[in-house]
């Protein structure tokens, strides 16, 4: 008899819940594309729009043709950008900033308002199915082989192990984290608010090396085959060894920089907050081209191939040859751009504000 | 609900402070050909004169611009209205804010429509400093809503008043010696202020400065990105607090403790080798605020003339130097200001003063629409001459600064601002009549002193680094050639004070990062001039004047008083003092230029185009068990000037569909204030059921037109005009009804020139007289005069106690004449609230009005609160409404507390009812929210 109840209590829990968010399809894990090795387009042709009516994050995390659209306050949706429609909508929490990362079938989110956990979503119950008081975070969660690393905006970095979601190690920077970390190899870099750049073993949270850099950072450091690049408030960009630690390169600078330096096999694309897009060598950091846009950059920049997608606050978007900084292609959009640029299937997809994803194809 | 939407109607309707009961005026004397100029971000508002600082301007602006998005790490992406005034007296009129502006508001930026509005005040490196203030603030609005809508917050904290100035401050002019000046004096006099009881300031000067200082702090200690950190954070918070918690580690109370010790460590040395002016010098004058002092011989008596604000108005004062006993000493109000037409304004911060050897005091004041100079015989103590200098030329000369005399009593050299914007010198000759432009340029030239030899030595930022916002002292011919350096360098040197015998120049310099007393020996030698430092104060130093003795009388800010004091034996004193040689920097000496925006990209000189954008919008809808359900909204509509303003009012009382046409209510007003000649003319209707004791239940249609007209005299006083014209349908509840043509019109004077306390008038007289008729021209149903007088007068007792007295009637005299409803706190205490109504009411308040606690806290451990100012009274009311005969006169006397509650005053009166034959058993008690009469 009370495996009858059991029974009935459990279907009776399962059709009472009404997620809003449909189930999603079982999907494998899709390896990564880098955007740099895509041919980017040198002119837009308008298509087809989707209001979502809240502002995303500023860097969006797509598997094949699902868009997990996550946004500002706190909700996720998710997009079927062959459609660009959306399959449903859920709240996680009251704010986010960071990007989640996807472990089939759990995606795992930091929270920058509103609680001081780490919500777990099961993409195939539709529902938040955990919650790890990790501190709030304005960074991007990672994930590495079985360690999910969870950077909080008050300094602590922890791993967890994955499936278990057991704290593998816990260390504390010493300073706010305002900016994504990033894997490197087997480490994992760590920047903090104030110059502490430091990076731990992944596997148990050694501390390789940590250097105090003389500045404020609201970028995340960026990763290039030679080195790591770190741009300041100051308006400097630091180059580091990964190996090491140690400073081998400044580029000076008098404006802030709030937007992540872009990097390909040989040049850095600086975006300072005066509008000026400075591509640098990587070689010996002389400046190779600078290009003056109109308005604070609004959204990470992303490299292709042979262009950058550029967005301003001004409501501007520039498409610049990497060659030379020519503005191949320049728009003035119905909102401000805010995250990076999704391009997909020979389109490319733009987030504006106030939400609304804007799709344009290439007009060449 | 009708009567809120009438009330709401008629405050926006009606023509705005001028139409109020009582109320100053604000007078659009000077008549703009508005243009526009359309730059990369701006639109620029101007007119023709100035045409020259608005493109200045605009380069200033387009500057700030490009400065202020990388370190916002925002961007405005809207065209910002930008309305420039040449001078403040043409800023005073502006109708963008309805409120009158103070002389110490440099420019204001506007939350609705996101204007801002600034003066030129004739120096170019402020014009810069308070364009970038302004946009600092435009900024900061549109980061902190922009980040609270990207997060989908309707709202969220806004950041408190010491950030929001303070930021404007730190982002937009470097420390400065005014900033030092505030700092100091609160650390040196034990009253240094942090963050947590900042509020005591809020509003002021000093949170302006203290707020940058601390903004500086946190740069020096947590780096300069934490600032806008704050800013980014703010959406996650419900306070700013918190926001700042998060940033920078540390709440208010901790931060306080590592700040305000900073101060004592930076501040307390000084104490070795500076000294306070009080320990220094003779104190002349320590009451209220006093500025300029001159000194002024009348046989064996010796006093000193000045500025200065003891009581509310500013006004010039006399005070004996050498007097024997208390009496004597007294200080005499020579003339006072902000009361009349004549004296509206002694620019006390700005404008300094002068007497020549017959005790002849030549001084500046606001007249009307632009400053007039005033010539005033001290020992008859009367006005004996005014002069506009200037009526026929092209363009005005609108504000009159510092005039001084020459020696022989014929000239006065002044710095005059004209309505290009730009400040020079002038020279009025009382003889001939003639005024002369001596200096024509983009300079700041002020502070002019005829030297003994008939040259004029004068402050300037004309010197090598004036556009950094240094001045310096120049020396040229009575005809305004020949400039020559006095002092040089990176410093601010003002208040030049030549002795009589023009072998000593005194003047003021920040070269310490406070304002001291410096000396030139012999500055009319054409050689080498050479400095003596004479003061090392802690206090600031102003406006230093020679007496024969070889005294100085000056000014100071010193234990948060501006006081008058008198630097004895300096002569002897400068004989071991130390000198310094005035040293130049070849070819830095040849002056500077801000150049005007880049004609490319600019259309300029495009006319004003009226265009109508939205003020206000409100709704609402209620429910009442008699009137039944109520609905409707109130749009507001003005131009960029807001001179041209449209008020809509639409409201519906129907009780059933079929009903909607007939309870359909609506008003249409269009005010026009661009003009010295205010008017309104709108159309209505008003239908619905009304309830008074006289008629009971009725319903009433009334519809027409409605015209009014106001005239100000001055800014105290006004002669308005109103007329309507409409029909009147009127049926009441036991079923009787008219029809009327009505018309009406009304005529008020109106005089007002009180200055308040926060919880009400403290001196001054208001007074309100109209008489009305209002007739059926159809019928001959409705036929009535009205007559209204209400006279207040606030004589005061001390500077914080007054004696207020009321007269107060109404009457309505004719057919169907309107009932007055009268009694409460309001008029007749004692008396419930309009429980007596009449044709006619007469009422006789007597108040007195007294401070009575002067600061009371409430601690807890869950709650702090605090009260100021608690103030009381002693009443004395007499008066009653009756038709027909007055048969009794109703009264109440008692004793009331007024507790200001922000805007609001809490009042509370407890009192004897009395016919003046009985007193009532028992007190009566009444509460309520509003000021005093």
């Amino acid at each position: 008899m009370k495996y009858l109840v059991l029974i009935i209590l459990t279907l009776l829990a399962f059709s009472c819940a009404r997620p809003r968010l449909n189930r999603a399809p079982a999907m494998p894990p899709v390896a990564r594309e880098t955007p740099a090795m895509l041919k980017g387009f040198s002119a837009l042709l308008e298509g087809r729009s989707l209001e979502i009516g809240h502002n995303a994050i500023p860097r969006l995390l797509r598997r094949d043709n699902l868009l997990f659209y996550i946004t500002l306050d706190g909700y996720y949706y998710q997009v079927n950008l062959n459609t660009l429609e959306s399959e449903g909508d859920i709240r996680i929490n009251e704010g986010i900033r960071g990007t989640p990362v996807m472990n089939y079938p759990l995606l795992f989110f930091s929270t920058a308002r509103g609680n001081e956990g780490m919500p777990v979503y099961d993409l195939k119950r539709a529902r938040v199915i955990r919650e790890e008081a990790l501190g709030q975070s304005v960074s991007s969660m990672l994930l590495a082989g079985d360690r999910l690393m969870h950077c909080a905006a008050d300094g602590r970095i922890t791993a967890l192990t994955t499936p278990s979601l057991k704290t593998a190690w816990s260390v504390e920077l010493g300073q706010d984290i305002v900016s994504d970390a990033l894997i490197e190899g087997k480490n994992l870099i760590v920047g903090g608010r104030d110059g502490r750049l430091a990076s731990y073993r992944l596997r148990d949270g050694q501390l390789n090396w940590s250097i105090d850099l003389p500045d404020a950072f609201y970028t995340a450091p960026v990763l290039s085959q030679k080195a790591l690049y770190w741009a300041a408030y100051s308006g400097t960009v630091y180059r580091v060894n990964t190996g090491t630690g140690e400073k081998e390169q400044t580029l000076p600078g008098s404006v802030p920089v709030y937007q992540s330096p872009a990097v390909n096999d040989s040049l850095l694309f600086v975006p300072y907050g005066d509008g000026r897009l400075i591509a640098f060598s990587q070689n010996n950091g002389r400046a190779l081209w600078a290009r003056q846009l109109d308005g604070p950059f609004s959204a990470p920049l992303l490299l292709t191939a042979n262009v950058l997608y550029c967005s301003q606050m001004s409501e501007k978007f520039y498409i610049l040859s990497l060659e030379n900084g020519t503005i191949l292609h320049e728009v003035k959009l119905s909102g401000r751009s805010l995250s990076t640029p999704l391009q997909w299937k020979k389109r490319l997809f733009l987030f504006l504000s106030p939400g609304i994803i804007q799709e344009y194809k290439d007009a060449q | 609900m009708k009567r809120t939407f009438l009330l709401l109607f008629m405050l926006s309707g009606l023509l705005m402070a001028q139409s109020y009961y009582f109320g100053r005026n604000k007078v659009q004397y000077t008549r703009f050909d508005w243009q526009v100029m359309k730059t990369s971000h701006f639109d620029i508002y101007y007119y023709p004169e100035m045409e020259d600082i608005a493109r200045k301007g605009a380069a200033f602006a387009e500057e700030a611009f490009r400065e202020l998005q990388p370190r916002f790490n925002h961007y405005i992406n809207r065209r910002i209205p930008l309305i420039f005034y040449s001078t403040h007296l043409h800023f005073q009129q502006t109708n963008i804010t309805p409120g009158f502006i103070p002389e110490g508001v440099g420019g204001f930026f506007e939350f609705i429509k996101g204007r801002v509005v600034i003066p030129s005040n004739g120096n170019l490196s402020k014009f810069r400093h308070v364009i970038r203030h302004e946009l600092v603030h435009v900024f900061m609005h549109g980061k902190v809503r922009g980040s609270l809508r990207d997060h989908r917050l309707v709202d969220g904290p806004f950041p408190p008043l010491w950030f929001t100035e303070g930021l404007a401050e730190f982002w937009s002019t470097r420390w400065d010696a005014q900033g030092e000046m505030i700092i100091k004096d609160a650390v040196l006099n034990n009253y240094e202020l942090g963050l947590k009881n900042i509020y005591v300031v809020n509003g002021t000067f000093s949170m302006y400065k203290i707020g940058q200082h601390v903004l500086m702090y946190i740069r020096d200690h947590f780096g300069e990105d934490k600032i806008q950190q704050i800013l980014n954070v703010l959406w996650k918070h419900e306070s700013f607090e918190d926001a700042f918690k998060e940033v920078l580690g540390m709440d208010y109370a901790a931060f306080d403790r590592r700040y305000l010790y900073a101060l004592k460590k930076k501040y307390y040395p000084l104490m070795a080798d500076h000294d306070f002016n009080s320990q220094t010098s003779r104190a002349v004058e320590e009451t209220g605020y006093n500025f300029k002092p001159v000194y002024y011989r009348h046989g064996d008596d010796e006093a000193v003339v000045f500025v200065g604000n003891h009581s509310g108005y500013s006004s010039i004062f006399l005070k004996p130097l050498n007097a024997q006993d208390e009496k004597d000493a007294e200080t005499e109000v020579l003339i006072k200001g902000e009361a009349t037409s004549d004296f509206e304004s002694f620019h006390i911060f700005d404008s300094r003063i002068s007497i020549n050897k017959d005790g002849v005091l030549a001084f500046s004041s606001k007249s009307g629409g632009s400053d007039v100079l005033y010539l005033y015989d001290i020992p008859g103590r009367r006005v004996i001459q005014k002069i506009a200098p200037d009526k026929e030329r092209q363009w005005q000369l609108v504000g009159i600064y510092s005039p001084s005399w020459s020696a022989d009593g014929r000239r006065l050299v002044f710095s005059g601002l004209s309505s290009l914007g730009y400040k020079d010198l002038y020279l009025y000759d009382l003889n001939t009549r003639v005024l002369k432009n001596l200096t024509r340029d983009i300079y700041d030239d002020f502070d002019p002193v005829f030297t003994p030899d008939g040259r004029i030595i004068f402050a300037s930022d004309r010197g090598a680094y004036g556009d950094e916002g240094y001045s310096n002292l120049f020396i040229c011919d009575s005809s305004g050639a020949r400039i020559r350096y006095l002092t040089f360098g990176r410093q601010r040197d003002t208040a030049p004070a030549i002795s009589a015998d023009g072998r000593l120049l005194a003047f003021t310099s920040d070269r310490q990062q406070t304002n001291n007393l410096f000396l030139i020996r012999d500055p009319l030698k054409d050689k080498k001039h050479e400095l003596q430092q004479l003061t090392h104060a802690i206090g600031t130093i102003f406006d230093p004047a020679w007496t024969p003795d070889g005294d100085l009388l000056f000014s100071t800010f010193e234990g948060r008083r501006f006081q008058i004091r008198l630097y004895e034996d300096v002569l002897r004193k400068m004989e071991t003092l130390p000198t310094q040689s005035v040293v130049m920097k070849p070819g830095r000496a040849d002056g500077w230029t801000f150049p005007g925006i880049d004609s490319s990209g600019v259309q300029a000189n495009q006319p004003y185009i009226r265009e109508y954008t939205l003020d206000v919008a409100q709704s609402q809808v209620s429910q009442d068990p008699i009137f039944g359900t109520t609905g409707g909204a109130a749009f507001a509509f003005s131009d960029i000037m807001s001179n041209d303003q449209y008020t809509i009012l639409v409201y519906n009382n129907a009780r059933t569909s079929s009903d909607f046409l007939r309870s359909f209510n609506f008003a249409v007003n269009h005010i026009s204030l661009e003009k010295k000649v205010n008017y309104a003319v709108g159309l209505f209707r008003f239908a619905g059921q009304y309830f008074n004791p006289q008629d009971a239940f009725y319903f009433e249609d009334r519809s027409g037109a409605s015209f009014a007209i106001s005239y100000p005299l001055s800014q105290f006083s006004r002669i308005a005009f109103s007329h309507s014209l409409s029909y009147s349908d009127k049926t009441w509840a036991f079923g009787r009804r008219r029809f009327a043509w009505l018309n009406a019109s009304f005529l008020s004077f109106v005089h007002d020139n009180a200055i308040w306390l926060p919880t009400g008038p403290i001196e001054g007289w208001r007074f309100n007289l109209s008489i009305g008729n209002t007739y059926d021209f159809a019928f001959n149903n409705v036929n009535y005069m009205t007559g209204l007088l209400d006279f207040r007068y606030y004589q005061r007792l001390s500077l914080r106690s007054t004696y207020a007295v009321r007269v107060y009637s109404l009457f309505n005299e004719g057919k169907e004449a309107r009932q007055f409803y009268f009694g409460g706190s309001w008029d007749l205490r004692g008396v419930p609230r309009w429980s007596l109504h009449g044709q006619r009411i007469f009422l006789l308040s007597q108040e007195l009005r007294f401070p009575l606690i002067d600061g009371i806290g409430i601690n807890t451990p869950f709650l702090s609160l605090g009260f100021t100012s608690i103030r009381g009274a002693l009443f004395v009311d007499a008066g009653n409404a009756w038709n027909g005969r007055l048969e009794k006169i109703r009264g109440s006397y008692g004793f009331g507390a007024r507790l200001p509650l922000g805007f609001l005053v809490l009042r509370w009166d407890i009192g004897k009812r009395t016919d003046f034959r009985d007193f009532d058993q028992g007190n009566f008690t009444q509460f309520f929210f509003g000021w005093d009469f």
